[in-house]
């Protein structure tokens, strides 16, 4: 193997792939991406309720005593953002709530909170909020906060109890939680730690997988354009294949330089730089390293064996499938680094560097066991060698092989040949 | 091997599933001459090239290249045009030919020299710095044609280099081989186009169904066949003439007769048979062309026998 001609190849393929617009694309919109996201999240996190538009409940309160208590608690009507409207308790509770819900329909309620007559009773009927927002909507949370205060303050009395005196007794411990650093967690670094982890796998999935299916391009246009035997004429398969590999590893890696500046910028920005280690760097660019060599050297194979995107891309699909499980799994495997399923995950070749990384930098990575980060990387190597064997064996072949796609007892036959 | 062989196959044999594209095929190309391979269609001219490039690996014999045991040890010192070829369509037309260059170990300091004085020599000067795309097909054969041979190489092989050129890029590259065998380089080359063979070719191999049927010196050939065909024109009796017992066929020609004589006989002997009974105005003995050699070859290489009995006369 000569290294003047990878170097020659390889400074082609950078070249020439950084002169196009898609690349041009790729380096600029993940910086603003990240941009906007951080800055959508931290407006998201800093609005207060208060700044919040005016939502209007009505309540139809059939046990005819919960819904004056409500209004007690929350003396103006209102509550935040919350403004509570009692029907007429003269009404047929029925109609009345179907006239309410049709407000909600119309918007001019947030929502219907029916009050079941037996709400105080052991066996109590549940109260119903009809509302128009989805789940997870905080102000449900609100309205049930609400609810369960005033009913608590009537079974109080009911009791024959003191309700201030028992909310007294009963009033929450203060509870804090600090990181290793003695910081206070607040909600919006809650987020980033979760978020790290998934920002590194992001980017290694983009730099590996995303900018690897350049390769399965410029191997495509090789092909289709009959250039292929000129250069198998003055280099080896192994050379030609080598030389592109490195240089949209090179692409890769000068996209991945940018981004994680970027990225890196963002978290001092938010003062949550001290989330990124050293070491973590450290990682993500050898698993960067491993998983760029497995995933192009299977895509510069299939993009040899095709002769058209179509054909490459229909034969890309149970890579592509493989590859998304980390994207599917990263909250889990973020919040269990240690489970069973995370641990063999991260054994499975194709996933371990973003399983691998996602493991190592979320919050609990420290309590990843050290055989087990000595051991992943090791195993990748071996696969990387093999995969990079055989893909250079389909490689070789598929170059001059035009007409139908292959199937797989064709490319075992290449690998074989 | 001697130092004056550049190319030398020995019982080389290819087959693709059951198709046998190259059989047997012996083959020694002297250096410093322009050696033609012919054949029709599938013949297994570009198998057998690509054996030669070392892209295609042989099943059974013997290949040597400019003394060395496989082409992939030479290959820097071997310029190649196949057949199937193209250009990078984004790329400048310099920059190609530097790609293409360093690719075969020349220096990039050479080839900053080398590339404006080629590209000048044909007459491509001024679109150096244009995108391949933007040039017309003519134009893209002539820069895949300076790519196969910027690296001054020792031996070059073109396959099919003349296809699809208009006469005066014909010329031009007619031209441009002529001059690499007078600087001392070998060109092995495959075509249909007979008349460019016969004009350029010191020697030529006849390929059909993968075997081999003719080979040998253009000259050699063209004696080996038989001058069957004469014309004349007498002044005198012209019924007379079929009367000749050496005389197969007779027809009109130009003003004339283009008798085809009997197998076995010396056009002199007509001659002076003639000149014994009439006038003799003109006598021609027409010289077969290449094309009807290779016609002739390929129809008998049809049937076995005769397939057979033709590499008797190629030995």
């Amino acid at each position: 193997m000569s290294g003047y001609k990878i170097f020659t190849v390889a400074r082609r393929e950078y070249i020439e792939t950084v002169k196009t617009k898609a690349f041009l694309l790729g380096l600029l919109l993940m910086p603003l991406m990240i941009v906007a996201v951080i800055m959508l999240s931290t407006r998201l996190s800093v609005q207060q309720p208060s700044e919040q538009k005016t939502q209007r409940l009505a309540i139809v309160d059939r046990s005819g005593r919960v819904a004056e208590r409500m209004l007690a608690q929350v003396p103006a009507g209102e509550s935040g953002s919350l403004q509570i409207e009692v029907g007429d308790p003269a009404a047929d509770p029925g109609t009345l709530l179907g006239e309410l819900q049709k407000k909600v329909h119309a918007g001019s309620l947030y929502a219907v909170l029916d009050i079941p007559a037996d709400v105080l009773a052991e066996d109590a009927s549940p109260a119903v909020l009809h509302a128009r927002g989805g789940f997870f909507d905080e102000r449900t949370y609100r309205v049930r906060g609400l609810l369960n205060d005033a009913v608590t303050h009537i079974r109080y009395e009911d009791a024959g109890l003191d309700p201030d005196e028992m909310r007294k007794l009963a009033r929450p411990v203060r509870f804090e939680e600090r990181d290793m650093r003695g910081e206070r967690n607040r909600p919006d670094k809650q987020m980033a730690t979760m978020m790290t982890p998934f920002a590194f796998l992001f980017l290694l999935f983009m730099g590996v997988f995303g900018v690897s299916q350049g390769l399965l391009t410029s191997v495509i246009e090789e092909k289709s354009s009959r250039i292929v035997e000129v250069l198998l004429s003055a280099l080896s398969p192994l050379e030609l294949m080598t030389g592109k590999i490195l240089g949209i590893a090179g692409v890769g890696f000068t996209l991945v330089l940018v981004w994680t500046s970027v990225a890196y910028g963002a978290a001092i920005w938010k003062g949550v730089e001290h989330l990124v280690q050293i070491q973590h760097i450290g990682l993500f660019l050898m698993y960067y390293v491993l998983g760029f060599l497995l995933i192009a050297s299977v895509l510069a194979a299939l993009g040899a064996a095709c002769n058209t995107l179509k054909e490459a891309q229909s034969l890309m699909s149970p890579v592509t499938f493989v590859l998304i499980v980390p994207m599917i799994c990263w909250f889990y495997i973020t919040r269990s680094p240690n489970s069973t399923f995370s641990t063999l995950l991260s054994f499975f070749p194709p996933l371990t560097p973003f399983v691998m990384i996602l493991r190592l930098v979320s919050p609990e990575g420290d309590g990843v066991p050290l055989w087990q980060q000595i051991a992943a990387p090791c195993w990748l190597t071996i696969w990387v060698v093999l995969v990079v064997w055989v893909a250079s064996r389909v490689f070789r072949v598929g170059l001059l092989m035009y007409g139908k796609a292959p199937g797989l007892r064709e490319l075992v036959r290449w690998v074989r040949y | 091997m001697t130092k004056s062989v550049a190319v030398r196959m020995e019982q080389v044999d290819k087959s693709f599933g059951s198709v046998r594209a190259v059989q047997g095929l012996d083959l020694t190309v002297p250096a410093g001459c322009i050696y033609g391979v012919l054949g029709p269609n599938g013949a297994g001219k570009t198998t057998a090239i690509r054996m030669l490039m070392d892209i295609v690996a042989p099943d059974h014999g013997r290949i040597e290249m400019l003394g060395a045991a496989t082409a992939s040890s030479v290959k820097d010192r071997v310029g190649y045009l196949p057949e199937e070829r193209g250009l990078y369509r984004k790329m400048r037309v310099a920059d190609t030919l530097r790609y293409l260059g360093q690719i075969k170990g020349v220096p990039a300091r050479v080839l900053r020299e080398a590339i404006p004085a080629r590209l000048e020599a044909i007459g491509l000067a001024s679109w150096a710095s244009h995108r391949v795309d933007e040039l017309s097909k003519g134009m893209q054969q002539k820069i895949q044609f300076l790519g196969a041979v910027i690296s001054d190489p020792e031996l070059v092989i073109l396959d099919e280099p003349f296809a699809g050129l208009d006469p005066i890029n014909l010329e031009a590259l007619t031209q441009q081989i002529l001059q690499m065998r007078a600087g001392g380089g070998t060109i092995l080359l495959s075509t249909h186009m007979m008349e460019q063979a016969q004009r350029l070719c010191d020697s030529v191999v006849l390929i059909h169904k993968g075997r081999k049927v003719l080979d040998g010196p253009v000259r050699e050939i063209l004696s080996r066949v038989d001058p069957r065909i004469v014309l004349v024109e007498i002044d005198g009796d012209e019924t007379g003439l079929p009367e000749f017992a050496m005389v197969e066929q007779v027809e009109r020609h130009n003003g004339g007769w283009q008798c085809t004589l009997a197998e076995g006989t010396d056009p002199q002997a007509f001659l002076a048979a003639l000149a014994g009974r009439c006038r003799v105005l003109r006598f021609e003995v027409k010289r077969p062309t290449l094309t009807e050699v290779f016609l002739a070859s390929v129809s008998d290489a049809t049937d076995p026998a005769a397939m057979a009995a033709g590499q008797e006369v190629a030995r």
